[in-house]
């Protein structure tokens, strides 16, 4: 798994949701879980998340440039 | 004690998690789990946290810091589910060995034996224990095998949210068409199975979605 990928919380109390992955460590990750419409750090156990094509990852908000036409 | 300050949720299967943590809940089980949410997340990651209350017991401790050590007892789920299933008695010969609480109790199921050639199933659980479940099956599938089986729960969450059981085990009995899981893993997920939605648990009285 690579940071910025979309997981699946398998085991534990957030079984069932869906984040990105923020940070792998030594065994443990840290993903990023949409909470109550905010984004939480979780760290868990590498084994408790799955990834998942299902899930949209949240994207870096980039500027929209707008061009103007000539 | 070490410093969980920061925005960080931590959270541990119960073994794994600090042994200052697990001082604080001596009934803790392997199964079980711990959370600790610093103050500045723990609204928000409490909901998530105490969901799981229908299903199991999740008790909560507030540390001098104000942020929040919480313990899942799946262990418990066995028990909780006395309520919405028929007991089954031990037999009159005396040879029930199972200890603990037993339903009788018709879920939804399917299941997948570890070793080759695998084998995969559909079938719905007898009876469930704290210490093994028995389902059926729909050939003979080899004893003493690690298998994992996974159960549509009979309580939902909050909101009529559905919940699958993932038990992990090895067939400790097995018959034509039915097996016995001794469970060495659980843990619990919002469904994502290939059961269908429609399937309702049909004895025991489990609550219907609100």
């Amino acid at each position: 798994m690579h940071t910025g990928e979309s997981v699946r919380v398998t085991e534990g109390p957030f079984a069932g949701l869906f984040g990105s992955l923020d940070e792998v460590l030594e065994q443990r990750v840290v993903i990023i879980i949409d909470l109550k419409g905010r984004p939480v750090k979780v760290e868990m156990d590498q084994d408790w998340v799955k990834p998942s094509p299902r899930h949209k990852s949240v994207s870096p908000i980039v500027p929209l440039q707008l061009r103007s036409s000539a | 004690m070490a410093d969980y300050a920061g925005k960080l949720v931590r959270v541990w299967a119960f073994r794994e998690s600090p042994p200052e943590f697990q001082r604080l809940f001596p009934g803790g089980g392997d199964a079980d789990w711990v959370a600790h949410a610093p103050v500045s997340e723990r609204q928000y990651a409490e909901n998530s946290l105490l969901r799981w209350r229908p299903i199991y017991p999740v008790r909560s401790m507030e540390l001098a810091d104000r942020s929040v050590v919480y313990w899942g007892a799946q262990t418990e789920a066995m028990a909780s589910l006395a309520k919405w299933g028929k007991p089954v008695s031990a037999s009159p010969e005396g040879q029930e060995r199972r200890r603990g609480v037993r339903v009788q109790i018709e879920c939804p199921s399917r299941y997948e034996t570890q070793s080759e050639p695998k084998q995969l199933g559909i079938g719905q659980t007898i009876d469930l224990g704290s210490g093994g479940i028995c389902f059926t099956t729909e050939s003979l599938l080899p004893k003493n095998i690690e298998a994992t089986l996974w159960v549509k729960w009979p309580v939902p969450l909050e909101d009529a949210v559905p919940v699958e059981l993932r038990a992990v085990g090895k067939l400790v009995r097995a018959e034509a068409m039915k097996a016995v899981l001794q469970m060495e893993r659980l843990s619990f997920s919002i469904e994502d199975s290939l059961l269908t939605d429609g399937e309702k648990p049909r004895q025991g009285g489990a609550p219907s979605p609100a």
